[in-house]
Formats: C-alpha cells, structure tokens, sequence
C-alpha cells in the first residue's frame, strides 16, 4: 500500500491490495478471540453468560473509543498521540462543570468535546509550525495538561442522579448505551478512511508525505485535522469516562494508554502511518476486553492483563517494524 | 583583712540579686522556639491545607507564644528541596514537614539532620521523622464492623461475595485498612465462609477498581448480595458502580475508607459510610511531640507507621451522619479557634 501510494500522481485507491490484508488481519484476530473464548468456556461453561457478555462490553468502551482516535494518528503518520488520555479528562471535567452550570445536554457535549477539540489544536500547533516531534509534544502536553488540569479543577465529583451517571450504567439494546458511541465511531471511521476523499488523504499523508505533497494534499492542514481529530474523538470518550467514574481527578487515564497501544498496533495499524483497518480495530478491542475476564474465569488476578497485554504489543510491534523492514527492503 | 558589716550585706545583696537577674537575662536571650511548616498538599486528599498553609498550626504556634514560619511544597519535588534549605536557613526549632512526592524525602531528611532539626511527618514515613498517623488497623476494624452491622440487619450475615478492593502499592496501609476491614466485618459476621472473600487490585482508583470488579462479578454470576470493602472510598464505589453496570439483580453495599467521597450530596447511593481522618487537623495532634521538643524532653523517635509517634482516631461515619459535617475549610476555621481540640473531638458523631 506505501508503495503504491509513492508512485502515483493523484490519491490512488487503494483498496483492493489492501483490503485482503485488512480481512487477513480480521480473521486472525477473530481467531485468537474464538481461541480465547472457547478455552475460556472449556475451563468453564458459565464464561458464555450475559455477565460475561456486559463485563467485556463494557471493558470496550473507553478503550475502544480511545482507539479509534489513537488510530486516526497512526494512519496519518502522527506516530501516536500521548496526550489522548488528557484530552478525554478536559471533556470529563468540562462536563461535569457545564452540568453544575445546568447547560442543556446537547449543548453540553458539543461545547466540552470542543475543548478537547481546542487541546488538540494547540498541540497541532506545535507539530506543525514549530514541527516538533509528534511523540516529543504530545508527551510533554500530556504531563502539562494533566498538571493544568490538576491546578484548576483538582478533582470533580459527578452528581449521582444525573443523566452522565445514568449513561454510565444504562442499556440499549442489550449492550451497554456507553458502548454505542463506540460502535458508531467504528463505522463512521471505516466508511471515512475507506470510501470518502478527504478520508483517503490522511492515509495518503501517512503513507508518503512527499507523494502526498506532489499530489497537492496540503499536509499541514490534514497535519491539524489529525490532532484536533483526535482529541475530539478522545473527547467523546471523555463523555463515557464521565459515566463511569464518579470521581474524575486529573490522573484518571493513565490506566488506558497500555491497551489502547495495544489495541491499535495488534489491529495491524502500522506505526509509519498509511496503514490500518478500523473494523480490524473493533476486533482487537473486543479481543484485548475480553482477556482480563477469560484471567478471572481461570482463577488469576485481572492485574495479569497489564503483563499480557504488554506482551502482546511488544510482538504486535514486532511484526509492525518486521513489514516496515521487508517493505524498505524491495 | 576583713570586710564590715554594711560592705558584708551589700556584697550579699548584690551577689544575690545577680543570681537572679544573670539566669533571667540569659534566658531572655535565648532564641524563642520556632515551629516551622512545609507542607506538600495533595489536592483532594489534604484538601484546603496545601493550598492555604496550615492555620491550625498557626493557631497552636501564636497561643504558645512560638515563632512560626511555613512554606509551601507545592507538590513539587524540587520546590520541596528547596524548601529545605529555607527551612534550614530560618534556623527552625521543630518543623512539620508533608510532601506529596516522598521520593525527595531522604535529600531532604538529610539537610534537616544536619541542621538538627526535628520533624514530624504524616501518613508517609520517613527514618528519623516522627510519624503522625491514622491509626490504619483501628479505621479498617471500626469500617468493617460497621459494614457488618448492615451485612447483618439486612442480608442476617449471608452475603453472596465480599469484594476487596486492595492497592498492594500501598502495602502495610493497605494490609492493615483493608484488611482490618475484613477483620471488623467477621467481628460482627464471623460465619461467612473464607470462599466468598474475593480480594482484587483496585490500586484506590475507580477506573481500576470498577473493571476488575466487573470481571469477579462476571466470574460469579449467582453472587447478587455484593459488601465491599477497600483501601479508600474510591476504590469501593468503583465496585459498587460495577454491580450497577452489570444489571439490576444486584443488590451492593460497601463502606469506604478515607471519607474523600461520602461528604457533600453527590454520594454514590451503595456507598453506606467511610471512616472519616480528618487530614486537615492532623496539626492539632502534632502539638503532642512539638510541646515535649520546646521542653527540651524531644520524645523517643518513633518513625515508623507500624510503631508511630503520634496515632490518629479513626472516625467512622454513615453517609447519614456524614451529611452533617461541614467541609473541610469550616473544619480547618472552626479549629483554629481552638487548636487545643482535635476535629474528631469537634466532629466524629459520637
């Protein structure tokens, strides 16, 4: 696909090479979670139960959603976004401030993922004009975030009998509402990256930046839409975070940052960017999600999944740097 | 040679006089003791102190008649080591020292020993500090007898699990609150079996606790009477939002540790009670060992949370009771007014 991509003189399509390398990726990663399941329920036949089914679920939400926005970097050659967490705490906080302000739902959501939005802009700002190194900006606006976020909110509690709370634990349609969101973002992401133009140019930049250039694909431009992207979509997921935990403090997302990574290069998304299925995402997720409830079921700590998943990115990466390799080499 | 009587008397007079006058002079000269603060402040969890200095100190200092000098650590390690030098340059007598990045403590420890100034510090020990504590295995006993008093009205001792939701990082603290909470719970339920005792890691966050929980219920599916116990209120409510999450056939109820969520109105409705330390007046309890040291009669050095210097009583309250505690700033005003008290005097429901 990089290469295909570096010798055209317009946004090739690029699908079809890529497309069975994608489905590859998919069946593998189903077969690893058929895998895990079927063990799981030979170990013991009540692992296939609705509690199951809502503990892995649920597990998917925020991850997933931060995934996909982390992998919206990736695929535009933005290396990852250290920060993503940060932007999900700005939506947090922000929403439960314009909750206590008693703003309108609607109004409440747009306006606090926007700040995310605004976050992700500054640190645009910085790869961009400044052009310093993505994963050099994203890290120190990470800390610095967290220590803005630490000076002027501290800490904020969500009102129990709030429709944010209530978000957090309802259902629809059997899954839980906060895992809609998710779902939804998988979509929207498969059918931009795949079918629309715009979408197509944040893989051609991540791909080939040069070509891309030639091409007429301004790369500054697609370079902002890339973090503020992001940090949007961790926005969103800002929202969820808030559903789910009661009490927000500034050091909240620490705990994803593993598993997102995780996730994203286990879904084949390659970390020199132009590379990468977001339905081969959901997979993983789903995948990842459900291995700290399989570790209960076999009687170990779910603590297990920080080694496992850890584990499983370091051969995820492998293989990752292996085909960048075998790549340069032809 | 020999003196007369009226050069005899005055001699006397005035030797006597001087045995009195050269003491007072002397002691009149000698430095007045200095209680210096630097605290670090861990927002959230020492609330208003680490923002707004410590008036309870302040307040105890002035009716001493001591001098008083106070810093802020900023929750920075390197404001804190610097800290340190002001503190050593002040030439205090006796200085509270809480910083919230304890890694900075032995460079610290070091500069004060050589300056020969005695600390006293809270919650987190340091060698040759005196340690001023919550007394952890009383606060997790007094919790877990309370959850079982509930455990027992409401499901007669049967629950279904017991979810522990430990911070292992936290080790002897955790051992004991958490653990203690275990044992409170057996003092009043002695009969429920060891299998339904389920310890995980929920490292005192809920976006931790809540997950792991998730997964033991998941492993458990006829388990519908869930009590949670835990480290903190933090890591309990994350339980207790998971049995939530997975469905309405849950029935749980958890008591908490460190009171940070059970005050105010926005209280996790399973959340039954916390044991409440009242952080913010710790300086009161402090006064114990800086009165012994302004006397000269510095106590035995007791640096360790196992054998501390100075133990703090635990406060348990039920979300009921906690609602008629004012926060943490009106408890800081109140003792302040009167820092021979301690807030749990003031405060705990008796």
């Amino acid at each position: 696909m990089i290469r295909l991509l570096s010798t055209g003189n317009k946004v090739p399509s690029l699908r079809k090479g890529a497309d069975s390398e994608y489905l590859a990726t998919i069946l593998i990663l189903l077969a690893a979670w058929v895998f895990l399941v079927v063990i799981s329920v030979l170990n013991r036949s009540d692992f296939l139960s609705k509690a199951t089914f809502s503990a892995v679920t649920f597990n998917m939400c925020i991850i997933g959603i931060l995934a996909i926005g982390q992998g919206f970097v990736v695929i535009s050659g933005g290396v990852l976004d250290l920060s993503i967490t940060v932007s999900m705490l700005i939506t947090s906080f922000m929403s439960v401030v314009f909750y206590d302000l008693g703003w309108s739902t609607p109004l409440l959501i747009i306006a606090s993922v926007l700040c995310a939005g605004v976050f992700g802009l500054f640190n645009s700002v910085l790869v961009v004009w400044l052009r310093i190194n993505p994963l050099i900006v994203t890290l120190a606006t990470g800390f610095a975030g967290g220590g803005v976020l630490l000076i002027v909110f501290d800490r904020k509690l969500v009102d129990p009998k709030s429709w944010i709370a209530d978000f957090g634990t309802s259902r629809l349609f059997e899954f839980p509402t906060a895992w809609w969101p998710m779902a939804l973002l998988t979509i929207g992401a498969h059918y931009f990256f795949k079918y629309s133009k715009f979408g197509r140019h944040f893989l051609a930049v991540g791909g080939n930046p040069s070509s891309s250039k030639a091409m007429g694909i301004s790369l500054k431009r697609t370079r902002v839409a890339t973090f503020v992207g992001a940090s949007i979509i961790g926005g969103i997921a800002g929202i969820v975070f808030a559903g789910f935990t009661p009490e927000i403090r500034p050091n909240a997302g620490t705990f994803y940052m593993l598993p997102v990574i995780a996730a994203v290069v286990l879904a084949g998304f390659s970390l020199a960017g132009g590379r990468g299925s977001f339905l081969a995402l959901f997979v993983s997720v789903g995948f990842l999600s459900t291995i700290p409830t399989a570790l209960v079921f076999f009687g170990l700590e779910s603590v297990w999944q920080t080694f496992i998943q850890g584990f499983i990115l370091i051969i995820a990466v492998s293989i990752d740097a292996y085909r960048i390799v075998r790549v340069k080499g032809r | 040679m020999s003196l007369n009587k009226s050069t005899a008397i005055k001699t006397i007079a005035i030797m006597s006089a001087l045995a009195f006058v050269v003491p007072t002079t002397t002691a009149s000269a000698a430095p007045k003791f200095k209680l210096c603060v630097a605290l670090g402040g861990i927002p959230g969890i020492l609330g208003a102190l680490g923002t707004t200095g410590d008036p309870i100190a302040k307040a105890g200092a002035k009716k001493r008649g001591w001098d008083y000098y106070e810093v802020s650590n900023k929750l920075d390690a390197p404001t804190a080591v610097k800290n340190a030098d002001l503190i050593v340059q002040q030439k205090c007598s006796a200085l509270i020292q809480f910083n919230g990045r304890p890694e900075v403590n032995p460079t610290i420890a070091k500069k004060l020993a050589k300056a020969k100034i005695p600390v006293i510090t809270y919650d987190i020990a340091q060698p040759g500090w005196y340690f001023l504590g919550i007394d952890n295995l009383a606060a997790g006993k007094a919790g877990g007898a309370a959850l079982g008093k509930l455990v027992k009205e409401k499901w007669n001792c049967q629950p279904d699990l017991v979810l522990e939701s430990h911070g292992y990082g936290a080790g002897i603290v955790d051992a004991m609150r958490t653990g203690g909470m275990v044992e409170g719970l057996k003092s009043v339920c002695p009969d429920i079996d060891k299998s339904k005792f389920k310890p995980f890691e929920g490292n005192g966050e809920i976006a931790v606790s809540q997950p792991a929980a998730r997964d033991i219920l998941a492993a458990n599916p006829t388990a519908k009477k869930i009590a949670v116990v835990g480290l903190n209120d933090a890591g309990v409510v994350g339980a207790l939002l998971a049995a939530r999450q997975l469905g309405s056939g849950y029935e749980a109820m958890g008591w908490g540790q460190d009171g940070n969520l059970i005050a105010g109105d926005k209280v996790d409705p399973d959340l039954k009670g916390s044991v409440l330390y009242f952080l913010e007046g710790y300086s009161a309890y402090a006064f114990e060992v800086l009165d012994a040291i302004a006397k000269k009669s510095a106590p035995k050095m007791r640096d360790g949370a196992v054998n501390p210097a100075v133990l703090v009583k635990p406060c348990p309250v039920s979300a009921a009771q906690a609602k008629g505690i004012p926060t943490d700033t009106v408890r800081i005003k109140k003792l302040a007014q009167d820092p021979s008290k301690t807030l749990y005097s003031i405060y705990c429901p008796k």
